[in-house]
C-alpha cells in the first residue's frame, strides 16, 4: 500500500508539475514592466473610483424617525422608489416614517411602502427632490463566484454626510441558503461576498463592477468576537427582489410562495419530495411522494437545500414549472405556489393611497397610446368576431364564427350582442359588475351562466372595459394592487420551446371585483402597455379560469389582442379575434 | 515529455467556459483551490461532532486537515467538490503541529467503518479517486502583497456538491506562530504565513490557500490568538511543514494510527549566569543586578543595570515575564536578548551552556 | 496486481490532472476578458510589492517596556466618587466592547515623520503606559525614544529620538485622494523586519468629523500608528483605531473587521504641530450627567462644579436640544457631536430652559479639571 501511494503520487507529481511549471509563463508570457504594471493598475483604479462616482448618490443612510438607528438603502428609481432590508424599517413600521440621507448631504423624509419579511426586503419613497439618483438593477443570475463586487452603506452609521461607506471584494459564493429566524428573513438563493458587510450595511447595494444592484446585503457570518465583518456577508440577489417590487412598490405585505412539500437527501444522493401536503400546491400539480426532483424551472436541482434556495426566491401565487422523476419517467407539472404568511407582532395594514397610485399607474400603462401620451375620450363600443381555432371540446358559449358587439350605455352593464352571419342579432349577453347579474339573454330569456363560463365572460367584460373605457370615468373602489406574477409558464398550452425561454419579465396584477362574488387579475406587463392574462375567481364556487391574451395589433389606435385561449375547470379553447372596430 | 504534451494539448481543449463579465480574474485560483478541498462531517453517535474543511494531498485520497475536535468523531464524511461522499479515517495526527492526515474510502452510511481497520487486505476494495490534489513537494514563491485565495467551508455554508466559499485578500507577512488558544500557548511556534483575508472561523481551518495561478501554499490554520497583537491571527501553515508532517505520517502508516503524545521530559533549566533586580512595588522591570563571572552573560558582554527588553523576540515586561520566556528555551540554544543600556539599545547573542 | 491496471491508473490519473487543471489553462490570447482581469492582478502584485519597498524605509518598529492593561472602562457606580460625571452616564458605556480589549505588549509600528527625529505613531500603541520605549528605523538601527506627546481623540503620538538624517516619507494631498482608491496598509506588528502588507481601498473621505480617510484594508494592532498608502507608496494617511466614541481604546474592536481609518496629511501636521511643544490632546468633558432616556434633547439632570458648563451659566434641568448646529434628541447624539473635539475646544450649544432657547459657547474641559457633582 505504501508503494502503490508513492508511485501514485509520483506519477501525479509529473503530470502535475509539467503543468504547474510550464503552462502559466508559456499562456501568458513574461511579466510586464513594472512601470507598464503601474499605468494598467492606476488605469483601472481611475476606472473604479469613476464608477463609484457615478453610482454612490444612489445609496441611501436610511434612519428611524427618531435619528436613534439605521441602516442603508438604494435609490432604483428617479421617483425617490429604493430598496432596503426589513429589518431595516420593522421598527419603523408604527408609522411608516424614518429619513434617508444621501451623498449630497442632505437628510430626505423616507416612507416605508411595502415589506417582505420572509425575504428581508423592503421598500421605501423619498420625498423632497423632482429627481433622484438611482442605481439599476443587474442581471443576478449572471453572477459567478470570483466577480468583483462594491458593497455600499453606512455600517455602524459611521457617516456623518451621508456619503456612503464603499468596501471591495469577490462574489464568495452562489445560490446559497441561510436559515430564517422564526420563518422570517430567509435569504434564499443568496449570494456570499468577502467584501466587508459590516452592522449599518443592512440594505444596502451590492454592485457589480458595472455599477448595477446585483443584490442587498442583509446578513452576515460572525465568529465569537461579536458582530463584526468576518469575510462572510449575504445579499438578497436582485432577480428574487425584482419579482416582489410590484408588491413592495403598491405597499403591501408580500408573501412568498410554497410548494408545501419537503424535499430532503435519499440514500442515493438525490432529492426527493418526503412529504407533501394534500392541501398544497404541489399535490394539486401532481406531485407525490417519492418523486425525484429533477429541476425547477431552468434550475437543475442538487440538493435539499438548493430546492429551499430556489423555492424561495418566488412570490406566492407564482407559477413554478416542476420536473421530477417517478420511478425512471420523467414529468414535469406546473404548481401554483401557495402563500407562506409572514409573522408580525402588529398587523400590516395596507396603505390604500399607496395602492391606489399604482393601481392608476398600472391602468395608465393600458391607456397610453403609442406616443406615450394618455389616451382621452369617450366610452367606446367595439365589436369583434371570434374565429375558434382550437376546442377540445365543445364547451363554452361562444361559437365559431360569431360575431359579438359590445355596448355600454352610460354607467349601465355592458353588454355584448351576438350576430350571426345574416347579421341577425342573436344572443345577449349582459354583464352588470353592480347589480352581479351576468346573463345571457336568448331572445327574452335570461338565466344564470354556470359559475366556469361566467367568469370567463366576467373577466371578457373586465378586459373589453379596460381597454375601451377611459381610466377618469373609472370607478377604482376596491381595486387593488396585489403584487406580481410571472410572464411565463402562464399557460398549460405553452410550447416547451416558449417556457424554456428565460425570462424575468415581471407583471404586475390589479385585482378588480366582478360583481359581488367574482373578483378579476389582470396582469399587466407595464412597460409594454398591456395585459398579459387575467384570471378569474368567482368566490363561491372556487372556480377559476384564466385567458390568456396575446398578438397584440394596433387596432383603431389601440393595441388590441387579437388570440385569446381561455383555459377554465375541464376546459379550454383558442379564440382569435378579428375584425376588430371601434365606434361611438 | 510526451505525457506533458499529450495533457497541455487536452488542457486547451477544456478551456471553453462561459465568462462574466464581471469576472475578476481570480477564477483560475478559485477553481483550482475549490477541487482540492474537502467539506468534513464529524458524525457521531446521534451528536454533531463539528465540521471543517481538509485539503487533498494526493490522488489515491489522502486529506491534510488540523487537528480538532472533529478529528475524534467517530466518524468522519468527507464530501469532495462534485459532492460525491466518502468516509475518512485518521492516518496520523501531530498534536505539537496541530495537523492530522485522513484517508478517504467508500463511504457506508448504515455501517461507520472502524478508523484503526484499514489494512493491506482491505485496500483493494477501499481505493477511491483518483482525486484532484495538490502536490506538497512543488514549492510557489510568495511575497508581500502577492494575492491569495482560500477555499473551505467556513460556518458550513456549503453543502453537498456546493461549491467551497472563498474568501481573499493578499499574503501580508511571514512570522513565527506565537499565539494561543484560549488560556493555552499554541504548541506549533514554526513559520506561518499571515494573510488579510479572514480565515479565524469556525470550519476554516483546514482550508487551502493558493496563489493568483492556483500554486499550493499552504493551509489555513486552526483559530488563534495572536500574542503579538492579542488578535485573531489568519494564517495559514507553509506548504514544507505540511509536506515534512505528511512524509512522515505516511513512513509511519501502517502500523500505528496515532502517535503518543511524548512525554516531555523535565525541562532543563536554561542558566545564563545573571541574577535580576527583585526590588521594586508593582511591575518589576528586568534589571540586571548581577552577572557571575564566566557565565554565559558575561561572555556575551551583558553587564549589570542592563535592561532586557525582549528574550527571542518576545518583549519582557518583568521578572515574572523574563522567567517564563527562559522556560521555552533549551540548553545548548543561542538566546537572543535585547538590552537597554544607557539610552542605547543593543542586540546580545548568548551560547548557553548544556548541561548533561 | 497487474501492470494493466497500473497503466489505466495511469492514464487515468493523466485524464483527471488535466481535467481539473484545463480550467486555469487557456488559450485564446488576450482578447479573453478574465485573461485580461488575471494580468491586472498580476500588475497589482507588482505594484504592491513595490510600495512595500519604497515605504519601508519610513517604517519604524516599536518595542515598549513596562506599562500594564489600561484600566477596563466598568460603568461606574453612583457611589463611585473617583467617577466623573459622563463616566456614570449608563448611556455612554453601555456599548463600549473596546474597552475591554487586553491590549498586548508586542511591537508596534510607527512611521518617521521628520528628518530631526520626529516619528509618528498611534496613541493606541502606548495605552499601556510603558516605562521604556525602544525603535528600530528601516535602516535596522535601534534607538531609545521619547514619547512627546500624544492625541487621546485623534489617537496620534509623536515620538522623539536623537537622529537627524531620517528619511521623510512623501504625503499626499488630502485633496487628491478619493473613494475607491487603492489603500495599502504596513506594518510592524508581527515583529521581524519585513513590514506586512494589507490591501483595500478608500472607503469614504471627511470620516470622524473630517478627522480621517476610512478604508476598508485590514487594519490592527499589527499596523496601528503605520502608513496607509497609495499605489504610488505615498502615505494618504496614518492607520489608527478610532470609533464614534470618546475612549482611548475605542475603535480597537472594530480590527480587521474592513472598518478602517487613516489620519491624513492636513490633520496629522496641525495635530503633530501641538504635540510637539509637549502637550497633549486630552478628551473634553462638558460635565454634566443627563437623561439617557430623553427623545427630545439631552436633559441634564446634574451639573459637575467647576465645569465648563457651569461656567457658562447652564443649569440643572435645562435641556440641550443642538450642538456644533446639528439637532440633537438624545444623549447619543450629543456625545456623537462632540466626541472628536479634545479638551480645549469650544463647542457651539443650544439649550431650552422652561420652553425659552438660548446659545452658549463652552470650551471643553479635561476630566481632572471637574469637580463634583450637583443636582
Amino acid at each position: 500500500m505504501d508503494h502503490k501511494n508513492l508511485i501514485m503520487s509520483f506519477l501525479a507529481f509529473l503530470a502535475i508539475a509539467s503543468l504547474m511549471t510550464e503552462m502559466p509563463t508559456a499562456v501568458y508570457g513574461e511579466p510586464r514592466s513594472p512601470g507598464e504594471a503601474h499605468a494598467r493598475v492606476e488605469a483601472a483604479e481611475s476606472a473604479r473610483v469613476a464608477l463609484i462616482e457615478r453610482v454612490s448618490p444612489s445609496v441611501v443612510c436610511v434612519y428611524d424617525d427618531e435619528q436613534s438607528g439605521g441602516g442603508s438603502g438604494v435609490l432604483i428609481d428617479p421617483r425617490g422608489f429604493g430598496l432596503t432590508n426589513y429589518h431595516v424599517v420593522a421598527g419603523m413600521l408604527d408609522g411608516r416614517k424614518g429619513w434617508g440621507g444621501l451623498s449630497d448631504g442632505s437628510l430626505y423624509r423616507l416612507r416605508v411602502l411595502g415589506i417582505d419579511p420572509t425575504g428581508d426586503v423592503a421598500m421605501f419613497r423619498l420625498v423632497g427632490r423632482d429627481s433622484f439618483p438611482f442605481a439599476r438593477l443587474g442581471d443576478s443570475d449572471k453572477v459567478a463566484v470570483g466577480d468583483t463586487v462594491l458593497a455600499m452603506g453606512n455600517p455602524f452609521t459611521l457617516s456623518e454626510d451621508y456619503s456612503p461607506t464603499v468596501t471591495r471584494g469577490l462574489v464568495t459564493g452562489v445560490h446559497r441558503y441561510q436559515w430564517g429566524i422564526k420563518g422570517n428573513l430567509i435569504y434564499s438563493d443568496c449570494f456570499q461576498t468577502d467584501a466587508s458587510i459590516n452592522p449599518g450595511n443592512s440594505g444596502g447595494p451590492l454592485f457589480n463592477s458595472q455599477g448595477e444592484v446585483i443584490g442587498i446585503n442583509g446578513r452576515i457570518s460572525v465568529n465569537t468576537r461579536g458582530r463584526f465583518n468576518v469575510g462572510f456577508g449575504y445579499a438578497i440577489a436582485a432577480n428574487q427582489i425584482k419579482r416582489f417590487i410590484p408588491s413592495l412598490r403598491a405597499g403591501l405585505l408580500a408573501k412568498h410562495g410554497t410548494l408545501q412539500a419537503i424535499a430532503e437527501w435519499d440514500e442515493a444522493g438525490a432529492t426527493v419530495f418526503r412529504r407533501v401536503s394534500r392541501d398544497g400546491s404541489a399535490y394539486k400539480a401532481g406531485i407525490r411522494i417519492g418523486d425525484r426532483l429533477v429541476r425547477i424551472d431552468g434550475f437543475t436541482i442538487t440538493s435539499p437545500n438548493h430546492f429551499a434556495s430556489v423555492l424561495g426566491t418566488y412570490p406566492e401565487k407564482w407559477r413554478v414549472r416542476v420536473a421530477v422523476d417517478r420511478r425512471g419517467s420523467p414529468l414535469e407539472f406546473v404548481a401554483r405556489l401557495d402563500p407562506i404568511t409572514p409573522k408580525l407582532s402588529a398587523p400590516f395594514v395596507v396603505d390604500e393611497e399607496v395602492n391606489l397610485r399604482q393601481v392608476e399607474r398600472v391602468l395608465s400603462a393600458l391607456h397610453r397610446d403609442e406616443s406615450g401620451g394618455v389616451r382621452s375620450g369617450k366610452p367606446l363600443r367595439l365589436s369583434w368576431t371570434v374565429t375558434r381555432t382550437h376546442a377540445p371540446r365543445s364547451n363554452g358559449s361562444v361559437k365559431p364564427n360569431e360575431r359579438f358587439k359590445a355596448t355600454q350605455a352610460g354607467d349601465g352593464p355592458i353588454r355584448l350582442r351576438r350576430f350571426y352571419d345574416d347579421n341577425r342579432p342573436g344572443r345577449l349577453i349582459e354583464y352588470d359588475d353592480r347589480s352581479a347579474v351576468q346573463r345571457i339573454q336568448d331572445s327574452d330569456d335570461t338565466f344564470d351562466l354556470p359559475a366556469d363560463v361566467a367568469m370567463v365572460y366576467t373577466a371578457l367584460y373586465v378586459v373589453q372595459k379596460r381597454l375601451t373605457v377611459p381610466q377618469e370615468s373609472l370607478d377604482l373602489t376596491g381595486v387593488l394592487h396585489t403584487g406580481a406574477d410571472a410572464a411565463v409558464h402562464a399557460s398549460r398550452e405553452q410550447t416547451a420551446h416558449e417556457r424554456d425561454a428565460p425570462s424575468t419579465e415581471v407583471l404586475e396584477i390589479v385585482e378588480w371585483p366582478v360583481a359581488q362574488h367574482a373578483v378579476a387579475r389582470l396582469a399587466v406587463n407595464v412597460s409594454a402597455g398591456r395585459v398579459a392574462f387575467i384570471d378569474t375567481r368567482d368566490i363561491p364556487s372556487g372556480s377559476e379560469a384564466r385567458i390568456l391574451l396575446s398578438d397584440y395589433r394596433e387596432i383603431g389606435g389601440v393595441r388590441r389582442p387579437c388570440s385569446i385561449k381561455v383555459e377554465g375547470p375541464g376546459f379550454s379553447w383558442h379564440d382569435t379575434l378579428s375584425d376588430w372596430s371601434v365606434g361611438p | 515529455m510526451t505525457r506533458s504534451v499529450m495533457i497541455s494539448a487536452l488542457a486547451l481543449v477544456m478551456c471553453g467556459r462561459t465568462l462574466s463579465t464581471n469576472a475578476s480574474g481570480f477564477d483560475r485560483a478559485i477553481d483550482i483551490a475549490s477541487a482540492r478541498v474537502v467539506k468534513l462531517y464529524g458524525v457521531g453517535a446521534g451528536m454533531q461532532e463539528g465540521y471543517g474543511t481538509g485539503v487533498l494531498v494526493s490522488p489515491d485520497g489522502q486529506v491534510l486537515t488540523v487537528s480538532s475536535l472533529l478529528i475524534g468523531a467517530r466518524q468522519i464524511l468527507a464530501v469532495a467538490h462534485d459532492g460525491s461522499r466518502y468516509g475518512a479515517s485518521l492516518v496520523h495526527r501531530d498534536p505539537a503541529r496541530q495537523l492530522a492526515l485522513l484517508r478517504l474510502h467508500p463511504y457506508d452510511a448504515t455501517h461507520p467503518v472502524d478508523q484503526s481497520n484499514t489494512q493491506d487486505s482491505e485496500a483493494e476494495t477501499d481505493s477511491v479517486g483518483p482525486f484532484p490534489f495538490f502536490d506538497l513537494t512543488v514549492d510557489t514563491a510568495l511575497e508581500p502583497g502577492d494575492w491569495v485565495i482560500a477555499a473551505g467551508n467556513a460556518f458550513k455554508v456549503a453543502d453537498g456538491a456546493e461549491r467551497m466559499s472563498i474568501a481573499h485578500g493578499v499574503f501580508s507577512v511571514a512570522t513565527r506562530l506565537d499565539a494561543r488558544r484560549r488560556a493555552r500557548d499554541f504548541p506549533y511556534q514554526g513559520e506561518c504565513l499571515v494573510i488579510d483575508a479572514i480565515t479565524s472561523n469556525p470550519g476554516a481551518p483546514g482550508s487551502a490557500l493558493v496563489n493568483l495561478d492556483g500554486g499550493f501554499l499552504g493551509m489555513t490554520g486552526r483559530v488563534v490568538l495572536s500574542n503579538l497583537t492579542h488578535t485573531h491571527l489568519n494564517h495559514a501553515i507553509p506548504r514544507s511543514v505540511l509536506l515534512d508532517f505528511v512524509e512522515e505520517a505516511n513512513a509511519r502508516a501502517g502500523g500505528e494510527t496515532e502517535v503518543a503524545m511524548v512525554k516531555a521530559e523535565a525541562p532543563q533549566i536554561v542558566d545564563l549566569g545573571i541574577r535580576l533586580s527583585r526590588a521594586g512595588y508593582r511591575t518589576i522591570l528586568p534589571f540586571v543586578e548581577r552577572v557571575r563571572r564566566n557565565s554565559p552573560a558575561a561572555r556575551a558582554g551583558i553587564k549589570r543595570d542592563d535592561l532586557i527588553l525582549s528574550i527571542n523576540g518576545r518583549a519582557v515586561d518583568n521578572v515574572q515575564d523574563f522567567d517564563t520566556r527562559m522556560k521555552g528555551t533549551a540548553p545548548g540554544e543561542r538566546v537572543l536578548l535585547v538590552i537597554r543600556r544607557g539610552r542605547i539599545i543593543l542586540d546580545v547573542q548568548i551560547e548557553t551552556d548544556y548541561k548533561p | 496486481m497487474t501492470n494493466s491496471r497500473w497503466t489505466t491508473g495511469i492514464v487515468l490519473l493523466a485524464l483527471s490532472s488535466a481535467l481539473s487543471m484545463g480550467t486555469w489553462v487557456r488559450g485564446g490570447g488576450d482578447s479573453d476578458a478574465t485573461d485580461a482581469e488575471y494580468q491586472l492582478l498580476r500588475d497589482t502584485q507588482v505594484v504592491f510589492r513595490h510600495v512595500a519597498q519604497r515605504v519601508q524605509p519610513y517604517l519604524v518598529k516599536i518595542e515598549t517596556v513596562g506599562g500594564s492593561q489600561p484600566p477596563a472602562r466598568i460603568l461606574p457606580t453612583e457611589e463611585d466618587e473617583d467617577a466623573t460625571p459622563l463616566e456614570r452616564d449608563p448611556n455612554l458605556f453601555r456599548d463600549a466592547p473596546g474597552s475591554r480589549f487586553v491590549v498586548s505588549d508586542g511591537p508596534t509600528t510607527g512611521l518617521v515623520y521628520r528628518s530631526d527625529g520626529y516619528i509618528l505613531s498611534s496613541s493606541f500603541n502606548f495605552v499601556r503606559e510603558p516605562v521604556l520605549i525602544s525603535v528600530t528605523l528601516g535602516d535596522g538601527r535601534r534607538l531609545a525614544a521619547d514619547l512627546v506627546a500624544r492625541d487621546q481623540v485623534r489617537k496620534i503620538a509623536l515620538l522623539k529620538v536623537d537622529a537627524t538624517d531620517l528619511p521623510e516619507p512623501e504625503w499626499v494631498d488630502p485633496e487628491q485622494v478619493s473613494v475607491g482608491q487603492w489603500a495599502i496598509a504596513l506594518g510592524l506588528g508581527f515583529g521581524g523586519d519585513r513590514p506586512s502588507v494589507t490591501i483595500g481601498i478608500v472607503s469614504a473621505l471627511h470620516r470622524m468629523k473630517h478627522n480621517a480617510i476610512q478604508t476598508d484594508a485590514k487594519l490592527s494592532p499589527a499596523n496601528y500608528g503605520g502608513p496607509l498608502c497609495d499605489i504610488h507608496g505615498r502615505i494618504m494617511g496614518l492607520s489608527v483605531p478610532m470609533a464614534q466614541r470618546p475612549g482611548e481604546l475605542a475603535g480597537v474592536e472594530m480590527y480587521d473587521s474592513g472598518i478602517g481609518f487613516a489620519v491624513p496629511k492636513n490633520r496629522v501636521d496641525a495635530i503633530a504641530e501641538h504635540l510637539m511643544t509637549g502637550h497633549s490632546f486630552y478628551r473634553g468633558w462638558l460635565g454634566m450627567q443627563s437623561d439617557p432616556h430623553g427623545s427630545d434633547g439631552a436633559k441634564i439632570v446634574k451639573i459637575a462644579s467647576p465645569s465648563p458648563l457651569e461656567e457658562a451659566g447652564v443649569q440643572v434641568g435645562d435641556v440641550i436640544v443642538r450642538a456644533e448646529g446639528k439637532p440633537i434628541r438624545n444623549l447619543g447624539q450629543l456625545v456623537q457631536a462632540i466626541y472628536m473635539l479634545p479638551a480645549g475646544e469650544t463647542v457651539h450649544l443650544g439649550l431650552e430652559r422652561e420652553g425659552e432657547a438660548y446659545g452658549v459657547l463652552v470650551t471643553l474641559a479635561r476630566n481632572t479639571e471637574l469637580g463634583s457633582l450637583s443636582d
